[in-house]
């Protein structure tokens, strides 16, 4: 048995080195194809860590008129956090509103002018309210308008960032329709020319397949090369595609990083921890695909 | 041994290869089958080794029923049946043992057998002192002894040999032929197709005359009579 194995396998190198160049556009078209198929995934990636860090800053603020007393929003702030829809309130006191509204418009000399004339701040306390879901803020709202404490609000602000969440789907959507349709084109193109290897193979080797064939080796010892050799295909694509990925994403991962600063987003950190699942599944497809055109190319020119 | 009874191929309508056979081979004959170009001989050594399967009567060969062969049987088969053709030449990028442990490797041998056997069977045709040349760095007679050899590393039963000498030389095909001789001597069973006359006729042993893909004579200690 361990005889079989390891003759089978030095035919398959042998094979593999015989076509080398053939082998080598085989893999490279392999490699092609599983690069397109991981721009899909980041693609996917990027956008659904753009949608959280715009989702994160969804929130409704609400702006209490000034004599409002601060047991009164606590007690407010409470009854919002029992809300089953609530994911967190936050309290911002009089004078944490004030700072973070002249940190908001410190580039505009007048506004600052005419807050420091006034010798009283202005301004309301205020709570911050995120919901758990961007679809729960309406019913959020709803209830807070409904509720006792809405004639002690200054003024509600909700911005859903509709706008620019349309938008990321819309890019998004259309980068990895892009990215799906090249795939499928490459995934077609690898396809053909694993069938035309194999046959070219088969064709090199009608010899020694006679030969084989008329001593009375066993199937094993006639197809086992050329299946062996399809799986080192595979295996040694995903094996460069790896190495590749990881260099392009060395360049990359530094843009990427400042885009998501805060967020700890990274490609590199998202292709590790999915290292199994991406590679290993492509793995296992390009395997797949492999196996599919091999026995195709056998069935057809390999009779027995 | 090897038994046809009322066996046709027909390839295609229009093609025949051979007609209503009956022909029984016992172990240990020397048999030669004669007949012009297209008479049937080739197809009759394709069913034989199951390359061919008949497309109406038995075709037996040690215990084997050809019609109904199981594909895993067939390699199987193969192995107790030595075979030259004279299409399955040496590989060319091989050596002369290389060639004949080629036979075994691809059957599963281990390498301690075939280190044994490959210098046997050599011996046998006379190759030991070439066997590491290459097939284009001997004469055309020793790569048909090569050939040989190869059909010889499982031992067969049946050694069927397609006009083994057939591009060679007056000397040279007397030795082939004495090399079949003394491979029937050893018990196994041989099936020679030729054109030779002269061959056959020194043979005095079993001729088998093809027609038109039947039989039309068998004679024991016969003579080529075209
Ligand atoms: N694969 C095939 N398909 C169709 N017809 C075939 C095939 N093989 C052989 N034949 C036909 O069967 C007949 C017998 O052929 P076969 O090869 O057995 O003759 P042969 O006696 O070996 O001839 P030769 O002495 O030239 O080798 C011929 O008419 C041939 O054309
Ligand atoms: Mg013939």
């Amino acid at each position: 048995m361990f005889v079989i194995l390891t003759r089978t396998v030095q035919f398959a190198l042998k094979n593999f080195y015989r076509n080398l160049g053939l082998s080598l556009t085989t893999i490279f078209i392999l490699v092609l194809t599983i690069v397109s198929v991981n721009t899909v995934f980041s693609v996917s990636a990027l956008a659904q860590t753009a949608l959280k860090v715009v989702e994160s800053r969804i929130d409704i603020s609400l702006l209490f008129k000034i004599d409002v007393p601060e047991d009164k929003i606590l007690a407010f702030k409470k009854t919002l956090e029992g809300q089953r829809e609530v994911a967190g309130v936050d309290y911002l006191t009089r004078d944490q509103v004030l700072e973070q509204f002249k940190e908001k418009h410190k580039n505009n000399p007048d506004i600052i002018a005419s807050l420091n004339e006034l010798k009283e701040n202005p301004l309301g306390a205020s709570l911050v309210v995120r919901a758990e879901t961007t679809k729960d803020y309406d019913k959020v709202l709803s209830s807070i308008e409904g509720s006792e404490f809405d004639s002690m609000i200054e003024k509600k602000t909700f911005d859903d960032h509709a706008a620019i969440i349309k938008r990321i789907g819309f890019l998004t959507n259309r980068t990895k329709q892009t990215a799906i349709t090249v795939s499928i084109i490459l995934t077609i193109i690898a396809f053909l020319i694993i069938f035309n290897t194999i046959r070219v193979n088969v064709y090199t080797h009608r010899e020694e397949v006679r030969v084989m064939k008329l001593v009375g080796a066993g199937n094993w010892f006639v197809r086992g090369p050329f299946w062996i050799e399809t799986i080192l295909y595979s295996f040694s694509a995903v094996v460069l595609t790896v190495i590749i990925w990881y260099i392009g994403l060395r360049f990359i991962d530094p843009y990427i990083a400042q885009f998501f600063s805060g967020t700890g987003f990274s490609l590199t950190g998202y292709f590790n921890a999915n290292f199994w699942t991406i590679f290993g599944g492509e793995f296992l497809a390009v395997a797949i695909l492999n196996v599919i055109a091999t026995s195709l190319a056998l069935y057809k020119y390999l009779r027995v | 041994m090897i038994y046809f009874k009322n066996v046709s191929k027909i390839y295609e309508p229009q093609s025949i290869g051979v007609r209503d056979i009956h022909l029984q081979i016992e172990s240990g004959e020397f048999v030669s089958i004669v007949g012009q170009s297209g008479s049937g001989k080739t197809t009759l050594v394709k069913l034989m080794i199951a390359e061919e399967r008949p497309s109406k009567g038995i075709v037996k060969v040690s215990g084997w029923d050809i019609a109904s062969i199981p594909k895993k049987s067939v390699s199987v088969l193969r192995r107790q049946i030595g075979v030259i053709f004279q299409d399955f030449k040496l590989l060319h990028n091989k050596t002369l043992f290389e060639n004949v442990a080629f036979a075994l490797e691809v059957c599963g041998v281990g390498n301690e057998r075939i280190n044994e056997i490959v210098p046997q069977v050599l011996q046998i045709v006379g190759l030991e002192g070439k066997r590491d040349r290459y097939p284009h760095q001997v004469s055309g007679g020793e790569q048909q002894r090569a050939v040989i050899a190869r059909s010889l590393v499982h031992r067969p039963k049946i050694l069927v040999a397609d006009e083994p000498t057939g591009n060679l030389d007056a000397i040279n095909t007397h030795e082939i032929i004495e090399i079949l001789k003394k491979i029937n001597e050893f018990g196994t069973t041989v099936v020679l197709v030729t054109h030779n006359k002269e061959v056959v006729n020194s043979l005095r042993r079993r001729v088998v005359t093809l027609e038109h893909g039947t039989v039309v004579s068998d004679q024991e200690g016969g003579k080529y009579v075209l």
